[in-house]
């Protein structure tokens, strides 16, 4: 009853939600796999009513996507919120808001691709009843760009010069240069109305109670227990959505809502891991999709000096992993498809690259597997047996340690797999785990991986359906993090000029082979570099009931993107 | 005593602020603050994170923040969650029922299961109700409430339905999609509230017993029932009234319970009362919301051992306080 006595517990407890709460910025589900009950389903006509329960094990911090990175908070508020265009299964955009994708051929790219036109879907409005125009999308980037504003990928705006409005059905987009992510911008449209013309939203309520054009409309939350979402009748596609309504049930723990989903308290569950798929399998009415995404488990090798004055310093090669073919040993010596059909029950794809699907993914060759090969690479490298079987150089012991965040299973159980094989070619690595906010944090928090104090890193991270964010801040070699660049992410510290200058050929032009072409590249530069070496693409499990029809999983977007479309059939 | 009250509570001051001052310059020790969440997002420039912690007064020295959050609190307001971006005090103010419906229940039935257990056990010390009460103690004490209540969940919860029974409800406060109204609660009450009493009940009953004992073994107690006096009146007019002392003080000083929760049933069962405000502010490192629990639970700690004084001073009219 009174805190102060559970308060070991808390430690525990601790571990865990850090394991949950985990490293991977945006689970996003996909459209990889259709099961054969779903195709049986769709000839079905759907029928209107109901209200579908989904446990959510993790409360959104507020419902403006805008103003919040948590994953959870976009799924609840895509039910409400839109944006002019949206990402689809396939890896391609689709009009939203708007009414198509500006091309240079319909005239929505100027010639020399600085300014964009936005047509906007005429007759939509907001769910009070308000017409959406195009000043609200004008509005919407003056929020964005108000200082006051705590707003996340601000950023992807930078190069924005104006956004004018020539009538309410038009929205012209001026670039000061070539910004190839164009398609990545206003994905949350706000009504300039509900906030009272105001653009400094932080402090306001709307942020809690959304007001928005999507199939849904925002009725109620009570914190720490449900948020409620009601049929917008005011949706631009009366047919839809066909549900009554959703109710999002916070869960203190993903165990918990297994339990719930279980018993039959709710419909649909968010986020389970791969180790949760034996016991999903025992539920019969449960459809569960197991589905590759785009999220890459990865090691991260550390290519410079792990300590002394000179940390982190690309200048000062790393004792071990300075060498290039201690690296392509390490690869060489790791088995990805045993990880895969032992750990991952054989579900999941063993990974080739950091850019697994999107329109851009690169077809690469998975890397060898010959633990043969690594041994003659370390020998030649240098790096001979001593008396213990582990390898030696200029009495340098190829001994590293290998950190991955607390309370993760599948994490854990790779470890000792991957620590097996390479035992087995003479590397010997020593476990070092750390919680998750810890090991991953930020540069003014002194986390590990920020500041270059690491042998190997193992997580998971992954790129947009316009890669070039997330490639330049994690592969350039302008981004290694230092006092100056304290937001950059090449962790593994290798600068490539090879791969810098493909990096900015995909971003000076908006040509879509071209982009692909370069990213290939880069694709390739970074798998040659071994500072990420990939392992296994994780899966993206959304599981549901069997009543619940019309659940498509979306990887470029989050569980509730096509919530209009759900029905329950019973 | 007039003069002892207002002594006493000019003495909370210094110490509440001491309190506050002490959680408020360890939270800001902790290497993460509010704006983590926005740090760790590969979204969020260096230059947007300045501005915000610029904006948020986040580079301030922490005797001016604390400062800063002192005057707030004086004026009634218990602040802003940067994670939330909505008053503290509306955030605990949607909490607190939830729990006080938990805990006041829970405290009432630990009450009701420990008490008439306590008596029987002192009045039959060493018979075999006594060594099945202990027994019971010892249990009730040794299995903490998150085993106790996944356990409960399996058996009554999934079990039950699996059987064919009428299963309890393991989550939450009311039935999705349903109403709610007063059955329904009551019903969501039964798990939790079963698990935290049998934790605490198992420590009342302790206390009530060895009290009992102490005070059946007084002078007093013997020149009662040497005057003939019939035992169930030495009992209830005598021993009773005596022995409701030292418990009286453990539960008034346990009252603060009822305003922090419990963060480990509340987080097993979905409860959405404090303890799980508590713990999610800790998660995500929401300073504003954890200095307003504290020291309000603080004040509540502080004000409860002064009601239990002045409760020790009327049931027993030998203390004086001056």
């Amino acid at each position: 009853m009174n805190s102060i006595k559970h308060l070991p517990l808390l430690g525990a407890l601790l571990g865990l939600l850090v394991a949950c709460g985990g490293t991977a910025p945006a689970a996003q589900p996909s459209g990889a796999t259709t099961s054969s009950w779903a195709s049986s389903a769709a000839s079905l006509t759907p029928k209107r009513g109901g209200t579908a329960k989904v446990a959510i094990w993790q409360e959104p911090a507020m419902l403006n996507p805008l103003l919040n990175t948590q994953t959870i908070t976009q799924i609840v508020g895509e039910t409400v919120l839109e944006g002019l265009l949206q990402a689809q299964p396939d890896g391609t955009y689709a009009p939203n808001l708007a009414t198509e994708l500006p091309t240079k051929e319909n005239g929505g790219i100027s010639s020399d691709g600085l300014s964009i036109t936005y047509k906007l879907k005429s007759g939509v409005t907001w769910s009070d009843g308000k017409p959406f125009t195009s000043k609200d999308v004008a509005f919407t980037y003056k929020v964005i760009t108000n200082n006051a504003n705590p707003v996340i990928d601000r950023a992807k705006y930078a190069d924005v010069e104006s956004v004018t409005t020539p009538n309410d059905t038009t929205v012209v987009v001026k670039f000061k240069k070539l910004f190839a992510g164009y398609r990545e911008n206003f994905n949350w449209i706000l009504p300039e109305h509900a906030l009272g013309g105001d653009t400094t939203i932080d402090k306001k309520d709307f942020n809690r109670a959304p007001i928005g054009t999507g199939p849904f409309k925002f009725v109620d939350w009570k914190s720490g227990d449900t948020i409620t979402v009601t049929r917008n009748e005011n949706y631009r596609d009366k047919s839809k959505p066909y549900l009554d309504g959703l109710i999002f049930k916070v869960m203190p723990s993903r165990e918990a809502a297994i339990q719930a989903y279980k018993v039959g308290d709710v419909d649909v569950l968010w986020n389970l891991t791969e180790g949760d798929l034996p016991e999903l399998d025992k539920i019969s009415d449960s459809a569960v999709e197991a589905v590759s995404s785009t999220r890459v488990e990865r090691l991260v090798l550390n290519t410079s000096c792990p300590s002394g004055p000179q940390q982190g310093d690309p200048k000062c090669p790393h004792p071990v992993l300075g060498d290039p073919r201690v690296r392509e040993a390490i690869e060489l010596a790791i088995d990805k498809k045993a990880l895969v059909d032992k750990l991952l029950f054989g579900k999941a794809a063993v990974a080739t690259s950091v850019i697994p699907y999107g329109w851009y993914a690169p077809q690469l060759q998975p890397a060898e597997y010959s633990p043969e090969k690594a041994k003659k690479l370390l020998d030649e490298a240098g790096w001979k047996p001593g008396a213990d079987g582990i390898r030696q150089k200029n009495s340098v012991r190829a001994h590293l340690t290998y950190s991955t965040t607390t309370g993760d299973r599948l994490r854990e159980q790779t470890q000792q797999v991957i620590q097996e094989m390479l035992k087995n070619v003479g590397i010997e690595v020593e476990i070092k785990n750390q919680p998750s906010p810890v090991l991953l944090g930020s540069w003014a928090e002194g986390a590990p991986r920020a500041k270059g104090n690491y042998d190997i890193l193992m997580y998971t991270t992954n790129a947009d359906l316009d890669p070039q964010a997330h490639l330049y801040n994690y592969f350039a070699g302008d981004q290694v993090p230092t006092e100056q660049t304290k937001s950059g992410r090449n962790y593994h510290r290798i600068v490539d000029p090879e791969l810098d200058k493909a990096l900015n050929d995909a971003a000076a032009t908006l040509d879509e082979s071209a982009r692909k072409a370069a990213y290939k590249v880069v694709a390739e530069r970074i798998s040659a570099g071994r500072g990420h070496i990939v392992l296994y693409n994780r899966l993206l499990i959304d599981p549901h009931k069997k009543y619940v029809v019309g659940p498509k999983v979306n990887i470029w977007d989050n569980l509730t993107w096509d919530a209009q479309n759900w029905w329950l059939n019973k | 005593m007039t003069r002892y009250l207002a002594r006493r509570l000019v003495e909370a001051v210094p110490l509440l602020l001491l309190i506050s001052l002490t959680v408020f310059t360890v939270l800001q020790l902790l290497p993460a603050g509010p704006l983590s969440i926005y740090e760790r997002d590969p979204s969020m420039s260096d230059e947007d994170l300045a501005r915000l912690r610029q904006y948020y007064g986040l580079d301030d020295p922490i005797p001016v923040r604390y400062l800063k959050w002192l005057t707030t609190v004086l004026r009634g307001d218990l602040g802003y969650s940067l994670v939330t971006h909505q008053p503290v005090a509306r955030m605990i103010a949607e909490r607190l029922p939830n729990t006080l419906y938990l805990m006041s229940t829970a405290l009432l039935a630990a009450l009701l299961i420990a008490i008439p257990i306590g008596m029987v056990s002192a009045l039959r010390q060493y018979s075999k109700t006594d060594h099945a009460a202990t027994l019971f103690s010892f249990i009730g004490y040794a299995v903490p409430p998150f085993w106790s209540g996944l356990l409960a969940i399996i058996i009554f919860a999934v079990k039950f339905r699996e059987w064919g029974l009428p299963a309890l409800p393991a989550s939450g406060m009311r039935t999705l999609g349903s109403g709610g109204g007063a059955l329904d609660l009551l019903a969501h009450l039964v798990l939790p509230v079963g698990v935290l009493a049998m934790f605490n009940a198992a420590h009342y009953t302790r206390y009530v017993r060895a009290s009992l004992l102490d005070v059946l073994n007084q002078d007093y107690i013997r020149t009662a029932r040497s005057k003939g006096l019939a035992e169930r009146l030495v009992i209830s007019i005598h021993a009773l009234k005596n022995a409701a002392l030292p418990v009286v003080t453990i539960i008034t000083l346990d009252l603060p319970m009822l305003f922090s929760g419990a963060l480990v049933t509340e987080s097993i069962f979905a409860w959405p009362g404090m303890g799980r405000l508590f713990l999610e502010s800790a998660f995500r490192f929401d300073y504003a919301v954890l200095m307003g629990i504290v020291t309000l639970t603080a004040l509540l700690v502080i004000l409860s051992m002064l009601l239990a004084d002045v409760i020790y001073a009327w049931l027993d009219p030998r203390i004086r306080y001056t």
